[in-house]
């Protein structure tokens, strides 16, 4: 046996680690930190010191007033509402997608996803539009009507209506993906003595409940930060203020002054989240086949639902973008879009892929040391990566300029890097997370079995845990690439000159360019993110099975 | 099958590596200038692409959104102060323009192309020119029976909540506001302000969307920018465009010209210089009149659809611009009272 | 061969082992008996090396493998074989992979690894599912290749945490028999941990009774404990 001198594992861990894993993981916590934090500790500096002396008049105010009460609490309700509205609609399509034998499963499925894709100001001039008396497609019903529908829209119920509906793709794909994590046999067990409805209840939902938490959180995260929507339907939120100090004052200082209560309230969400969540345990039953998880047959009601699914499918998103779909007359709009948006497109994809890469890398790390418990500050690990997460990106992208828009580092600022660096810094949480709920259904034993025959942490690491978690990198890097390549407060700020992506280009040719334009350029957009996901969910559908 | 994934997976991320790390804007052989635009990407994207072509120098333009949807480029322009990756700054609207003056994110440059243009469009230390404006115009549908013809119309109770104004925190509403302020001061501002909100002025989230209220027959007219109406206009809506206070002793019309900014310390000086001469050229107005902005030339002389007024046939609002962006930072708590937001 | 001095291990607040003090000879067959709860597993794996403790000392073969809560030797170079109690199959490992896993790990060439695992299936009884993933065997085979894994590195120490628990009483009595030759066959030494008292019959040459985290008889033979 070899003798070498090793660091005291965690209470209650295994005892799994070696120095050189240690090192590594905390070196994937220092590269996150490094890209969020340092950014943010450089805005709160300037916002700080000013003029070489310390000073709090940026945070003058903050809160002061009753108003910017008012906005707070529309903020959190707004953000619970859209979580719950997400949440309570978004989980049961899961089910349906992921278990049932509806048919035409995986495009109803798409048909949710597309709101996600696309930049959600559109969805919400969509809607507006559908109901613009000046529109053909609704012209059948008076204009009062219409008006009324108009005016219902503009507030907090068309508010939640847009935002629920992009979001709720969330929390149905996190669904269906760790539906498929589930033991069958768990099921099964269960099925011998119970209807569908309670074994759905009492066995499937409390097994993927860290999935469904997760994505609630998430939804409600996005919906706390959110502007552009609220603004446009009139909903006065908090982060109204944020925004107009960037935009109207160019006041920096207060901007971020006025930036932390949100964060403040993420935080306390997230310790909240890490109480109940870390509480839970589950009983694993022996790993089983990927893939070939317990059916629900629909029977009876399958035309019901199916009718149920499309319907809502139609309601929610087809029937505002028709509007938006419908616009482009002939393929020569095609064509001018993507002469106008090609090289765009290009870069949206490349971008997004890179930032999808380094951001699985990053976050099958960021959730095995969670999981592990790996290092000292695992929890201040996974706490700042959702803390990141929840910074208005326009703070971020500001830190970051101020942090590397340096002479000494060409290489970063000006090129492609500084975009990586701020999906690295803004959406880390989200693999991690992913990969969190995916280890927490792998039992140790198949980890600490490969340690016993001998193998070094970074074999157990390539050859057990990463085809154990495929499920989980799938799924993390196909939420990663979707929101890398839907982002626009991030890439808005530090693109390199000429080297815009899709989504900035839709929103700056939106102002004032042709609205057919738009639309093809929207359409572009979601077959950029439709294609590469439908591909690879079929790839690995198909030579996934016995992995 | 996972084996597969895995090595594609690597190839791909080298693939992005090597990349990231060749595309870079300082590209030593080419010549290349950087700049920034707050005009429209649709009538300004045009015009980078004919000065690089008739030039052999290469654009690399950063465009900016309304300003309601998204923080911009002066952000970015000011945030990179000391390290600047712009050479030029084509601003839409003087104000921004004086703001960058005001936070030495600027340099002065005096075009030889500028001189045709009169001096109340131009900062005088040559921080700023202007070139190819729009100007502040009422859009009025056409099923309205009377026309108004002042700005204090807004505020008169016969168009009671008949009328709509952009969000006045952002863009040239901001500024007209502003622009108002330094010429009936500010008592009477206020006072006037007060009266629109009285008189049930609604707020819109642009002046777009301010226009397509009108044209729809929501609301009998708007304050805008003359592109707006004029873009309504060609698209056949029922709206008409009328020049306010045009009357003798009148206020004026405001006018907001596009302003071309020297970025200091910009990384290539001399693209920088040759850029803005173009855009500051009789040829670029002329370019912009006939587009869909609808933009009005300042030098005289040059070719302009028939739906354009040329700037010496409106009485123009005599304002400092340097004065209203002064105005516009100070008035800024009192805008966000007035609509709503404290 | 395995000596543990006043090993103490706790979670939290609750004590699971107390000054534990064992040694096992080489070649001995020990069964870990007592109710559930009692530390038997927490045992096992301390003298894995998968959990530290809290206090004591655990020697392999002589050499100290963990001092207090110092780990000095990590479990992968303990040369020790260990059955789970879930088995702890790869899934996505055929059963010739999940033998040759280990085998790769510690570097054995090639022709050498296929010499080692075709005599190890055979011997177990494997033969013909070596191309099988754990999913398509039976609960008897899953345990034989369970066994097979972690004999076929020869390891010196060979741990069992209730291996046979999921199995019917005839397969467990003739799985049980074939481990018992299998260490006769090999001389490893082999803690067995079960709450079983057939199994205990069928396994021990000591048997060691465990309550509450302390170690409550120790007997040479397998006779049913007075405690």
């Amino acid at each position: 046996m070899q003798q070498g001198y090793l660091k005291k594992g965690q209470a209650g861990a295994s005892n799994w680690q070696s120095s050189g894993a240690a090192l590594f993981l905390w070196g994937i916590v220092l590269v996150i930190a490094a890209t969020g934090m340092l950014p943010l500790f450089s805005m709160l500096f300037h916002s700080v010191y000013v003029d070489g002396r310390l000073t709090l008049a940026a945070f003058e105010g903050l809160l002061g007033s009753k108003r910017q009460w008012i906005l707070l609490f529309n903020s959190l309700g707004l953000a619970a509402s859209v979580s719950v509205f997400a949440t309570i609609s978004g989980v049961p399509l899961g089910i349906l997608f992921g278990k049932s034998d509806l048919p035409l499963k995986r495009p109803l499925a798409l048909i949710f996803v597309v709101p996600l894709l696309i930049p959600p100001y559109i969805l919400a001039v969509a809607w507006s539009d559908l109901f613009g008396t000046g529109n053909s497609m609704l012209n059948f019903l008076s204009p009062q009507v219409l008006n009324a529908m108009h005016g219902l829209l503009f507030g907090f119920g068309g508010t939640l209506l847009v935002l629920g509906t992009i979001h709720m793709s969330i929390p149905m794909l996190l669904t269906m993906a760790f539906l498929n994590t589930i033991d069958p046999g768990l099921e099964e067990a269960a099925r011998m003595t119970s209807p569908w409805p309670r074994v759905l209840r009492d066995i499937t939902m409390p097994l993927i409940m860290p999935g469904i938490l997760f994505s609630a959180l998430l939804v409600f995260i996005l919906a706390l930060g959110e502007f552009s929507v609220a603004s446009f339907l009139r909903f006065e939120v908090f982060s109204v203020e944020s925004f107009t100090r960037f935009s109207a004052s160019y006041d920096f200082r207060s901007a971020m002054a006025l930036s932390i209560p949100l964060a403040v309230i993420t935080v306390l969400i997230l310790l909240l989240e890490s109480a109940f969540l870390h509480k839970k345990t589950y009983t694993i039953a022996p790993f089983s086949a990927r893939g070939r998880g317990c059916t629900i047959a629909l029977g009876r009601f399958r035309p019901v639902a199916f009718f149920l699914a499309a319907a809502a499918a139609f309601m929610l998103v087809i029937l505002p973008l028709l509007g938006l779909l419908a616009l482009p007359r002939g393929l020569n709009v095609y064509l001018d879009a993507l002469l106008r948006a090609g090289d765009s497109l290009t870069r949206s994809l490349v971008y997004a892929f890179s930032g999808a890469c380094l951001l699985t890398f990053l976050g099958f790390f960021m959730g095995y040391l969670v999981h592990k418990r790996a290092i000292k500050w695992w929890n201040v690990a996974d706490k700042m990566c959702l803390f990141l997460f929840a910074i208005p990106g326009t703070v971020l992208g500001i830190g970051l300029i101020s942090l590397w828009n340096r002479p000494g580092v060409p290489f970063i600022y000006g090129t492609f890097s500084i975009i990586l660096i701020g999906y690295i810094a803004k959406y880390s949480a989200l693999p991690g997370r992913i990969m969190l709920a995916q280890f927490m259904q792998i039992p140790s034993s198949l980890e600490e079995a490969a340690q016993i025959c001998g193998a070094g942490w970074p074999r157990r690491i390539a050859l057990i845990l990463v085809p154990l978690a495929g499920n989980g990198l799938v799924a993390a890097w196909l939420v990663a690439f979707l929101f890398c390549l839907r982002d626009t407060d991030i890439t808005m700020l530090l693109y390199p000159p000429g080297c815009e992506t899709l989504p900035v280009r839709i929103f700056t040719l939106m102002a004032n360019g042709a609205p057919d334009l738009i639309a093809a350029l929207c359409v572009i957009m979601v077959c950029a993110a439709v294609l590469p996901a439908s591909i690879l969910t079929a790839l690995w559908g198909k030579g996934g099975k016995g992995v | 099958m996972f084996a597969i994934f895995t090595r594609t997976f690597c190839v791909l991320l080298l693939v992005a590596a090597i990349a990231s790390c060749t595309s870079s804007p300082r590209d030593e052989k080419e010549r290349v200038v950087v700049v920034y635009v707050s005009e429209d990407q649709v009538f300004s994207e045009p015009v980078l692409r004919d000065f690089e072509r008739e030039t052999g120098i290469k654009v690399k333009a950063v465009y900016d959104t309304e300003e309601a949807k998204s923080t911009g480029v002066m952000n970015r322009l000011i945030a990179e102060k000391g390290n600047p990756q712009a050479d030029v700054y084509w601003a839409n609207e003087p104000i921004r323009a004086e703001i960058l003056k005001h936070k030495g994110v600027s340099a002065p440059y005096r075009s030889p192309n500028g001189q045709g243009i009169p001096a109340v469009f131009k900062d005088r230390d040559g921080y700023w020119t202007g070139f190819s404006a729009r100007v502040r115009v009422f859009i009025v549908n056409k099923a309205v029976k009377d026309t108004p013809s002042s700005i204090h119309d807004l505020a008169d109770p016969a168009w009671k909540g008949r009328a709509v104004i952009a969000n006045p925190l952002f863009g040239t509403t901001t500024a007209h506001i502003a622009a108002l302020f330094t010429v009936l001061g500010d008592q009477k501002a206020r006072e006037f302000m007060a009266a629109l909100k009285r008189n049930g002025v609604v707020v819109s989230t642009s002046n777009g969307e301010s226009a397509d209220f009108v044209a729809s027959g929501q609301y009998a007219f708007s304050l805008v920018d003359s592109d707006d109406a004029i873009n309504r206009i060609r698209q056949g809506r029922p709206v008409e465009m009328v020049y306010p206070d045009q009357q003798p002793g009148g206020l004026g019309c405001f006018v907001v010209p596009n302003a071309v900014v020297f970025i200091k310390g910009a990384p290539h000086p001399d693209e920088a210089g040759k850029l803005i001469d173009y855009l500051l050229s009789k040829e670029t107005e002329r370019k912009l009149a006939f587009a869909d902005c609808a933009q009005i030339p300042l030098h005289s002389g040059v070719e302009m659809p028939p739906e354009l007024k040329p700037i010496d046939k409106i009485q123009v609002m005599a304002v400092d611009y340097g004065r209203v962006a002064r105005k516009m930072m100070e008035i800024q708590p009192f805008l966000k009272k007035w609509a709503g937001l404290e | 061969m395995v000596r543990i001095e006043s090993v103490s291990k706790s979670y939290g607040n609750t004590s699971v082992l107390t000054g534990v003090n064992l040694e096992i000879a080489k070649g001995e067959r020990l069964v870990l008996l007592g109710p559930s709860g009692c530390g038997k597993t927490t045992l096992l794996r301390l003298v894995a090396g998968l959990v530290n403790p809290d206090r004591g000392r655990i020697y392999l073969q002589g050499v100290l493998v963990s001092d207090g809560n110092k780990v000095l030797v990590p479990p992968e170079k303990r040369s020790i074989g260990f059955v789970f109690q879930d088995l702890a199959l790869w899934p996505h490992f055929t059963v010739w992979g999940n033998l040759e896993f280990g085998l790769k790990a510690h570097g054995v060439p090639a022709s050498e690894r296929r010499r080692r695992i075709e005599e190890m299936v055979d011997m177990v009884g494997l033969k013909g599912l070596e191309k099988r993933r754990p999913g398509q065997l039976s609960g008897g085979q899953k345990q034989r290749v369970a066994l097979a894994r972690a004999l076929v590195l020869r390891p010196g120490i060979v741990l069992m945490d209730e291996p046979l628990s999921s199995l019917d009483w005839e397969l467990r009595a003739r799985i049980g028999k074939e481990i018992v030759a299998l260490q006769k066959r090999f001389g490893f030494t082999m803690v067995y941990v079960t709450h079983d008292k057939e199994e205990m019959k069928q396994m021990a040459t000591r048997v060691v009774f465990m309550e509450k985290g302390r170690i409550c008889a120790d007997h040479q033979s397998p006779l049913f404990p007075a405690c």
